[in-house]
């Protein structure tokens, strides 16, 4: 009669592993509802007596309404004396019906008959949670079950929730995916190859009004080809669809720019095999051309309503100033800065290489493998810098963390420990990168490596600009930041 | 085990059984339902950055008031007493409370002051400079035989005596209309006393369904996020949700259209980690920073409650409302709280979740509601003997101000235009949250008004939660306890 699974998995957790299960945890790991799982435990407790002698303690919820006597008196003065006289017609008597006083109270098994005598009418009796001793008094243990459910229940639909757990649904409940949450996992989930390819870009497009941030993309981006990610091939096919805002004042500059003799050399190729790239790409991935449009702006519109509806970190409002100076439509900076935040969280997440579009990748590491001869030097420079620049753009810090234990009686303890704590948003670190490699500006192939500190150069003393863009590419800067500078 | 004999009729072991694979078990839907905020008055509590000035002094926000409401309390007191006489003496309205001629008759308009030795006083914070004064309780201002009750208006202040006014709720800030005559002495004997008494009411759209709907106040969840944090939250939360008892009791949960969390919802008390940082070991460890130092930020309250009120907002909708404790600004009007610090609940604003402000007006399925996180009821608690909350409440309705201690005592936004807290409108429901204990009545008024009045007690304390009929109005009580502490 007793099903395995539940007996299996309560025995397991209850008995061997010493935790406390409740019953939202059970209906959680066994998606059930939760009036089954009340009634497992039931079952289980009523079997276990044979089973595990004194090895399952129950705990029960009763519901109902306290006898009188026990009754916290909350109740209104039916004739208040101090009311004032004038105006208090006797009518209101007829409304004071008597409240209604309904009481949940959780007690451990010991006790059960003890707290049942103080109800007047009890509602239902069930067995909250099994545990292998009995609960402190305050009942702590039971918070970890419900942490544990709120992960589980986290993200979920709450339709669904409601339907196999039997939550109470509400018809107007709508969880908007544009939250902090359901934000960054797509892009740490799936990372795709476009929004890795589009990083470098947003940076320069912010600062449009800066002649030379544009020229960049084409030096960076055979730096980042040779490097070990595939990202910077992509790039350039991706350029001329997503980007609408490009203007064609950008477009003589960076003709321009080009014509420099050092860049010259790389762009040829560049410029081939980028087209190769994108030709390859779209053919490959129908999906990916769509997204670069419609739903980079689509995402902008997220950003949009994220951004009305007070964001929460500083760092993005402060991107979102800092862009603001340009000249761009705020549609198209805000697609911008989403962008930028993706390269960011790419780099975080280091280097993983995108799960998805694997396709892709195996083409573009091949188109890399071809152009990789001509690009040699600055392959070696990027190799150098990449790697620096990741490390950068990561750090450590101290973190003190509770960590709860259970003793050998049962009790939790809880230990404060310090820990390192690898993170990735200061921007002292990207300040410390430009700086270096503004000074190596007279080198053109430090530049094309990393794209950040060129501009810096490019924008002819335009250093605060240079650094704002850093921040905008830097993405998860603190507020800290702008004091420490 | 066997079953326990009880006096109900219902099935109380219904969930002390065997289960069954196959049995299907209840699950409810909320109704949909209107829950509007009233933003014609919501929208004087929010102020814009951008609007924000301090340069104003606050006798206009005195000044605005008196204008409003000298006229309601005016009609109220003509109509009490013209054509009325006192030894042979016919009654006559003055004015100003300068006019008032020596042992005439009369009845004056104005705001009423009180001063008080035991109040703050910035004079006395600067004396205290330079000598040390003992210390004193602040949990009341009052002291009636020392306390001195005025009535200004523009044109200046006379002092109220006789034994009408010291028997009467008068705080600082309410406008009154009062009857007597001046004394040789210079002050004011009064005879009689009128409020504004309340505003006209909206009449109560009345639901034809039998469904039952209710709206759900809690107040003072002070979720701390720490270990020692009290399972009766969760408890709370998870009734709302429907998961904690029968299907009755989930039944009866589905009827909660909106919940209200009424201020105090996070902890201000600090925890035992950040005590330890304070120790001097660690205090040489910091490295001084010029601002704002973001590691000794605790953010452990706000993601307990981000987590708690997400998982509610996904069956229900709710509204959360600061309090004296959270972190938003202190003084009244309170600016919503902002829901970027709960990322996982903004996920439902615009559905499920709002964050509106104190105090603030709802209409919900045609019930006006106005609430207050408590201060201004905690503030006019100092003014007065005694502890009647309800009283107080009602009072605050009858002066047609929601806080007429703001600005002396209850810290306020120095108003240039318009004083938000006059009641233009009386609601059909009026919530004071953080009160010490669950006390609720009707009150009602000259032309039929009938407000429910409800002192949400404190979730932390009490384990109380309140719910008011959309319809009847009536109230219930739902209590969360641990073994035990609900017993005695």
């Amino acid at each position: 009669m007793v099903n395995d699974l539940y007996s299996n998995f309560l025995a397991t957790r209850i008995v061997h592993d010493q935790e406390a299960i409740t019953y939202r945890l059970l209906s959680r790991e066994l998606k059930i509802h939760t009036a089954l799982a009340k009634r497992y435990l039931y079952a289980f407790h009523a079997s276990s007596r044979s089973l595990y002698p004194h090895k399952v303690h129950a705990t029960y919820l009763i519901s109902g309404q306290k006898s009188p006597a026990t009754t916290i008196s909350g109740d209104v003065l039916m004739s208040d004396i101090s009311s004032p006289p004038s105006t208090q017609p006797d009518t209101d008597v007829a409304l004071e019906d008597e409240i209604v006083q309904t009481t949940f109270e959780l007690v451990p098994e010991e006790e059960l008959e003890e707290a049942k005598s103080t109800f007047r009418k009890i509602g239902y009796v069930s067995v909250y949670s099994l545990e292998p001793t009995r609960l402190p008094e305050d009942f702590i243990t039971l918070a970890e079950c419900g942490r544990k459910v709120r992960d589980i229940d986290l993200d979920q639909d709450p339709e669904a929730i409601s339907k196999t757990y039997g939550a109470i649904s509400e018809p107007s409940a709508k969880r908007q995916q544009l939250g902090r949450v359901a934000f960054v996992q797509p892009k740490s989930a799936a990372t795709n190859i476009q929004p890795k390819a589009k990083a470098p870009h947003p940076k320069p497009e912010i600062r449009q009004g800066l002649s030379l941030s544009t020229k960049q993309r084409p030096v960076s981006k055979p730096s980042n080809m040779s490097s070990p990610f595939p990202l910077g091939v992509t790039e350039n096919p991706d350029r001329p669809t997503t980007t609408e805002d490009k203007t064609s004042s950008d477009n003589i500059k960076k003709e321009k720019l080009e014509s420099p003799p050092d860049k010259k050399t790389t762009s040829p190729i560049m410029k081939s095999d980028a087209t190769q790239s994108a030709v390859i790409k779209k053919s490959k991935s129908s999906t990916s051309p769509s997204r670069t449009s419609s739903q980079v702006s689509q995402v902008s519109q997220e950003l949009q309503t994220m951004f009305s509806s007070s964001e929460d970190e500083n760092d993005d409002d402060e991107e979102e100033k800092s862009v603001t100076g340009g000249t761009e439509t705020p549609k198209d900076v805000i697609g911008a800065i989403h962008e930028s935040f993706i390269s960011d969280d790419i780099d975080l997440s280091i280097d993983k290489t995108p799960a998805k579009p694997t396709g892709n990748d195996v083409k573009s590491e091949d188109i890399k493998m071809e152009i990789a001869p001509p690009l040699e030097e600055p392959g070696e420079e990027i190799a150098d810098i990449s790697p620096k620049k990741r490390a950068h753009r990561r750090g450590r810090r101290k973190v003190t963390k509770a960590i709860h234990t259970k003793d050998a009686n049962g009790f939790l303890t809880t230990k404060y420990e310090e820990v390192w704590e690898s993170y990735s948003e200061s921007d002292e670190e990207n300040i410390s990168l430009s700086k270096p490699a503004s000074t190596g500006s007279s080198t053109p192939i430090k530049r094309s490596s990393s794209p950040a500190p060129k501009r810096e150069k490019d924008v002819d003393g335009k250093k605060e600009n240079g650094r704002k863009k850093k921040l905008a590419g830097g993405g998860q800067s603190s507020l800290m930041s702008f004091w420490n500078k | 085990m066997a079953p326990v004999a009880s006096s109900s009729t219902l099935d109380s072991d219904y969930l002390l059984s065997d289960p069954k694979e196959d049995e299907a078990f209840p699950t409810f839907e909320r109704r949909a339902s209107s829950r509007e905020l009233i933003s014609k008055y919501n929208n004087e509590f929010v102020l814009k950055n951008t609007e924000k000035t301090y340069e104003q002094q606050y006798a206009s926000l005195y000044f605005l008031r008196l204008t409003v409401l000298k006229p309601r309390v005016s009609k109220v007191a003509s109509e009490a007493w013209n054509g009325m006489s006192i030894l042979n003496q016919e009654v006559k309205a003055v004015d100003r409370v300068l006019d008032v001629r020596q042992g005439e008759f009369c009845w004056i308009v104005g705001t009423v002051y009180i001063e008080m030795a035991l109040k703050p006083n910035i004079l006395d914070e600067i004396t205290k400079e330079f000598w040390t004064t003992a210390p004193i309780s602040k949990d009341k201002f009052a002291n009636p035989e020392n306390d001195a009750i005025m009535l200004e208006d523009e044109s200046g202040r006379v002092n109220l005596v006789g034994s009408t006014i010291k028997s009467e709720l008068l705080v600082t800030g309410c406008v009154v209309a009062v009857l007597g005559s001046e004394t040789t002495s210079g002050d004011f004997d009064v005879v009689d006393i009128r409020f504004p008494q309340l505003a006209p009411q909206l009449p109560r759209k009345m639901s034809t369904g039998q469904e039952r709907q209710y709206v759900a106040l809690v107040s003072g969840l002070e979720v701390s996020g720490d270990v020692h944090e009290s399972y009766e939250t969760s408890m709370l939360f998870e009734y709302l949700m429907g998961e904690l008892s029968g299907s009755d009791d989930s039944k009866h949960a589905s009827e909660i259209i909106h919940v209200i969390v009424a201020g105090n919802s996070f902890s201000n008390r600090r925890s035992p980690l950040s005590r330890d940082e304070e120790s001097p070991d660690n205090a040489q460890k910091k490295k001084k920073k010029y601002g704002y130092d973001s590691s000794s930020y605790n953010s452990k309250p706000t993601e307990a409650l981000d987590s708690l009120l997400a998982d509610l907002s996904a069956s229900v909708s709710v509204d959360i409302m600061p309090g004296d404790q959270d972190p938003t600004n202190y003084s009244y009007p309170q600016q919503p709280i902002n829901a970027a610090l709960v990322p996982r609940t903004r996920r439902f604003l615009g559905s499920s979740f709002r964050s509106v402000s104190n105090p603030c007006w709802w209409d919900i399925e045609g019930l006006r509601i106005l609430g207050t996180g408590g201060q201004p009821i905690d503030d006019i608690f100092k003014y007065i003997e005694g502890d009647d909350r309800l009283q107080m409440m009602e009072t605050c309705l009858r002066w047609q101000h929601c806080a007429p201690t703001a600005p002396d005592t209850l810290w306020s936004y120095p108003f240039r235009d318009c004083d938000p807290f006059i009641l233009n409108e009386t609601p059909h429901l009026f919530f004071a949250g953080n009160q010490p204990e669950f006390k609720t009545k009707v009150i009602v008024g000259e032309d039929g008004q009938r407000v429910r009045l409800v002192a949400v007690p404190k979730f932390s304390e009490t384990g109380k939660v309140v719910l008011v009929d959309v319809d009847s109005l009536a109230s219930e009580v739902l209590t969360f306890a641990l073994n035990g502490t609900g017993r005695d």
